[in-house]
């Protein structure tokens, strides 16, 4: 277990200076890109340009600026290129609201995931099995924006049964808080759900014709009890590691586009703002900030997955 | 089937294997990967095969015979010792040269479903080996229709796929395509153990025909003593990765010297009434792990006939006039004058003690 | 012979179900009895319908659109056509299984321990903690040392021997009347296959629970049967006591499986005798005698189907079904002294 758990750390020192370094590089090449002309707006001229750079350190050589911005970062005072304001702060700032939207979207696919999944599996080939694995279809090929911009047509402009957009804590008015988030959850689950149940209707027609199912059935075991104790158990093992993992993509501010359309005011919209500014500092620290949540879930998971199942050792 | 004797065997042996080793590590270690201990799966083992000669290779699971087989034809390296093919060193051999020894030594696997590529028709899996040989077109044709008359199946199963054969047809086009190259040897590693007792015979069969046929030598690698007897002409049993014995043809089935050979002979079950209920108690425990072999004779912990020599001395190969040879403390079915006769073999384990074997009642 | 009835009364039983290429007859016409405490072997090779025969039993067969015909009655009760809930109750209590492959007929992730109990609480009204010590007796039984921790283990950290004995004491937790063992050694080395052998006809003759042994190998019916079922293409072709079939078996296919087995008993031959051709197409069977096409005696009346009955007047229950008459049938199978199917290609 020791052994693995340094084995962890040093993978996520080295993901996290890779993508670091990626990502700062990718700032680099692109066009448009220089953050002085930027800054000093469209007028500047050259001269004034010349002088932010320098205030900025913009004409120093690639690395040093990757290493001041590294040390800026790791003591907690990047300041963004755009807005003069404290990275860490804005981010602080924009957790609740994609907290909030990740675990509570979370939740529900992985509950409706398995329900459906479940219902489909129970008749597989009949009519429920046919309808629902459409319905899964469109659900996974429906862009999330699409239909968050639908929903919210629907349900917030042409009427008024749910709020037409932002985040209100928790803290302030839990009511107000669901209401804010039912859209959003939904436009960001439905996908999911789609996936997982299609995922999860395979482990266990799978399984289903295991030789151990068959043997339990042969002990005398009730129908219910054999799809409980063992059909079921090892057809959600790998659900949870796929689970884990898509969680903290969200947590981790990937539901850009839903937060930004659904104006959540969450990491993942800071993360499209900068991006669209070409802004690199916030850029630098989402970036780094999914990446330790990514490989710690990763972690977890792995972990969880050996207490599970017992035929993975951590060690390979 | 040829029934060499040792006294008509020419000169160079067709394979010569000395103190073969393979040994797999098992990793621990908390940040870097250290070896924590070794599987000795084949551990210093020594054997000559002539050509046109069949030599069995017995022995239960975790004894090291497939790794062996697997060795041979170079789908692993050994870890230490060497490997000759007609006087030549198998690893001194470059790129080409190693090329050309795989069609020379082929090899036919056990599971005839899983080796046969699903996706490919029969006609093209045998065929490959004759593009080898450099055949082509009509030529190549000629000889696929032969070659699987050779083997029994006609020439309408060319275009078949695998799943659309029975299994003892499936491993007919296994031998078919290990044939393709026309090699000095082939490797039969459990060919027929997936099959049922009429197929076997019929598999077993058409193996001694291929033989005389196409001057072939065979490694019969099998779990069982009574499916290698008709084939063989000598036999070697193996236990955690050491040879136990090595005899001539049918010398094994009528005075098995080593205890262990002894109790596998006994526990074959034997379609006769009259011998029901009068086998021996089969030999107790299972087989130790090869991880953490026994020190001294590895059998010693389910020998019943186990003294201190045995549990803290190896034993070496001993050789018995009848060319016989077996590593055991207290052989069986030997007489004081034999025993007197017996030399060390050349064969014997580079660990091995010099004691030499003594008659125990 | 036991005055009382037999365990087990199969009648006709028949199986088919439906592939790609067509309707399958699995099982044809099968009828046999077992008595009380008896071992019986179900001797045949792949494509005999020994397997499914057997699952049909429980209703455990693998084809999700097999159909029935014909009875089974054990003790008593209807099995082919019975409830599921019926059937349930008599899964694992009174009829238990002993599969081919003990790895995967253990749920990989769960301790082994739990699996014997869960059969157990199933059957039986215990707490949880009873089950326990139940099973670790059952362990130590059939032999598991350290039986109490290795009942936390999982499936892949025993070796195949160790597993079968679970396998074994997982059959024999509810005390059942007849167990169903279906090539139960084949997976396992020489030497371990000898053990397991022994072990379980002695715990079936010590708790008198019957026992059907499905193999090929004829050196297990040696040792073991009282009673053998020679099964061919889905029928019953011969039908003995383990002494008349070895003293006198009826069927060519009988000489051919015996005569084909590669002794060490006897002196080495040069050539293996066998039996040529391949197994029938069970969607479209030979007409008549299902051995007709690899039989090297077979004649005229072999169009039609021989019906399974005793020919031998001093053997009412020893059945076959050829047609030869049997003085011929003991000279032609007998070449040296040996039983062999003569005349047969290789």
């Amino acid at each position: 277990m020791t052994r693995f758990i340094v084995r962890r750390m040093a993978q996520t020192v080295i993901v996290l200076v890779l993508i670091s370094i990626f990502t700062f590089l990718i700032f680099q090449v692109i066009p448009n890109g220089d953050p002085a002309a930027r800054l000093a707006g469209r007028t500047a001229s050259p001269d004034q340009i010349r002088a932010i750079a320098r205030s900025w350190g913009f004409d120093q050589p690639i690395y040093v600026q990757y290493l001041r911005t590294m040390q800026k970062i790791f003591s907690g005072s990047v300041v963004s290129y755009s807005q003069q304001i404290n990275v860490v702060d804005q981010i602080r700032r924009g957790l609740p609201a994609t907290v909030s939207l990740a675990v509570g979207a979370g939740v529900i696919w992985l509950l409706f995931g398995i329900v459906v999944g479940l219902l489909s599996a129970l008749r597989p080939g009949r009519v429920l099995d046919r309808v629902l694995g459409f319905l899964a279809l469109t659900a996974i090929s429906t862009p999330a924006f699409v239909l968050g911009a639908v929903l919210l047509y629907v349900f917030a402009y042409r009427t008024s049964i749910l709020p037409t957009g932002e985040y209100v804590p928790l803290t302030d008015d839990p009511w107000q808080w669901f209401r804010h988030l039912v859209l959003p959850w939904i436009s960001l689950s439905l996908a999911f759900i789609g996936f997982y149940s299609r995922v999860l209707r395979g482990n266990v027609l799978d399984a289903k014709h295991e030789e151990y199912v068959r043997m339990a059935r042969a002990k005398g075991l009730s129908g219910r009890r054999v799809m409980v104790r063992h059909v079921l158990r090892n057809s959600l093992i790998p659900i949870v590691s796929l689970w884990g993992l898509d969680f903290a993509g969200v947590i981790g501010g990937g539901a850009i586009l839903i937060e930004s359309i659904f104006d959540l005011r969450g990491v993942g919209q800071y993360a499209a703002e900068s991006i669209s500014t070409l802004d690199v500092p916030p850029i630098m620290v989402i970036v780094m900030y999914t990446g330790v949540l990514v490989v710690v879930v990763a972690a977890l998971v792995d972990i969880l997955y050996a207490y599970l199942d017992p035929r993975i050792s951590l060690n390979t | 089937m040829s029934v060499a004797t040792v006294a008509s065997m020419p000169p160079t042996p067709l394979l010569e294997v000395e103190h073969l080793k393979l040994y797999f590590p098992v990793k621990s270690g908390v940040v870097l990967d250290r070896v924590a201990g070794w599987v000795r799966a084949v551990d210093d083992v020594s054997f000559e095969i002539h050509e046109q000669e069949t030599l069995g290779l017995v022995g239960e699971s975790g004894c090291g015979k497939t790794t062996l087989a697997r060795c041979l034809v170079q789908l692993l390296d050994p870890t230490e010792g060497a490997i000759r093919f007609r006087g030549e060193a198998v690893g001194a051999r470059g790129r080409a040269g190693r090329r050309a020894l795989r069609r020379e030594l082929q090899i036919v696997f056990q599971d005839p479903q899983a080796s046969l590529n699903p996706r490919k028709r029969i006609g093209q899996i045998v065929s490959a080996g004759l593009r080898l040989r450099g055949l082509k077109g009509r030529a190549a044709a000629d000889e696929l229709r032969r070659l699987l008359g050779d083997v029994g199946l006609g020439v309408e199963y060319v275009n078949r796929f695998p799943h659309e054969f029975s299994g003892g047809q499936r491993q007919r086009v296994g031998v078919a395509r290990a044939l393709a190259v026309r090699p000095s040897l082939i490797v039969l590693d459990e060919p027929v153990s997936a099959l049922d007792v009429s197929v076997q015979s019929q598999v077993i069969n058409l193996l001694s025909d291929l033989q005389d046929e196409f001057r072939l030598g065979y490694i019969f690698v099998a779990h069982d003593l009574s499916v290698v007897r008709h084939v063989s002409d000598r036999i070697a049993v193996m236990y955690l990765g050491k040879i136990v014995e090595l005899s001539p043809g049918d010398e094994l089935y009528r005075r098995p010297i080593h205890p262990y050979t002894a109790a596998l002979l006994d526990a074959i079950p034997v379609p006769d009434l009259a011998r029901r209920g009068t086998r021996a108690a089969p030999v107790r425990g299972e087989p130790p792990n090869p991880l953490d072999p026994p020190a001294g004779c590895r059998f010693h912990p389910r020998c019943p006939r186990a003294t201190d020599v045995c549990r803290a001395v190896e034993p070496q190969l001993t050789a018995y006039p009848s060319g016989h040879l077996a590593a055991c403390h207290h052989p069986l079915n030997v007489n004081g004058g034999e025993l007197a006769a017996a030399t060390r073999s050349q064969l014997s384990p580079l660990t091995s003690g010099s004691e030499a074997p003594t008659l125990v009642a | 012979m036991s005055t009382q009835p037999p365990l087990l009364e199969v009648d006709e039983l028949s199986v088919t179900f439906g592939t790609d290429d067509g309707t399958v007859r699995a099982v044809d016409g099968v009828s046999l009895a077992v008595e009380q405490g008896e071992i019986l072997c179900v001797v045949g090779e792949s494509g005999s319908g020994k397997s499914v025969m057997t699952s049909s039993l429980i209703g455990l067969t693998r084809a999700a659109n097999a159909r029935f015909s014909g009875r089974a009655v054990f003790d008593g009760v209807e099995l082919i056509g019975a409830s599921e809930r019926q059937l349930e109750r008599i899964r694992g209590a009174e009829i238990a299984v002993i599969p081919q492959d003990p790895m995967t007929a253990l749920d990989p992730v769960q301790r082994i321990g739990d699996q014997i109990a869960e059969q157990i609480r199933a059957h039986n009204r215990v707490s949880k903690r009873e089950a326990f010590e139940t099973t670790v007796a059952l362990m130590e039984r059939v032999g598991i040392p350290q039986a109490r921790t290795r009942a936390r283990a999982f499936v892949h950290q025993f070796s195949g021997g160790m597993r079968q004995r679970i396998m074994i004491a997982m059959a024999l937790s509810c005390d059942p009347r007849l167990i169903i063992a279906d090539e139960p050694t084949t997976a396992l080395d020489v030497t371990i296959q000898a053990q397991i052998l022994h072990e379980l006809a002695a715990l079936c003759r010590q708790t008198g629970a019957a026992l059907i042994l499905v193999t090929h190998d004829f050196g297990v019916v040696a040792e073991l049967a009282d009673r053998v079922a020679v099964m061919y293409g889905g029928r019953i072709i011969e039908q003995a006591s383990v002494t008349e079939l070895f003293g006198d078996p009826q069927h060519p296919y009988t000489w051919g499986l015996l005569g084909s087995v590669p002794r060490v008993d006897r002196p080495r031959s040069a050539r293996l005798p066998t039996i040529g051709g391949a197994p029938p197409s069970l969607v479209r069977p030979p007409t008549g005698c299902h051995f007709k096409p690899r039989c090297p005696h077979r004649f005229e009346p072999c169009d039609d189907v021989p019906p399974l009955v005793s020919r031998l007047p001093g053997q009412p229950n020893h059945r076959d079904r050829c047609w030869l008459d049997v003085e011929e049938k003991r000279r032609l199978r007998l070449v040296d002294g040996d039983i062999r199917l003569v005349g047969a290609a290789t």
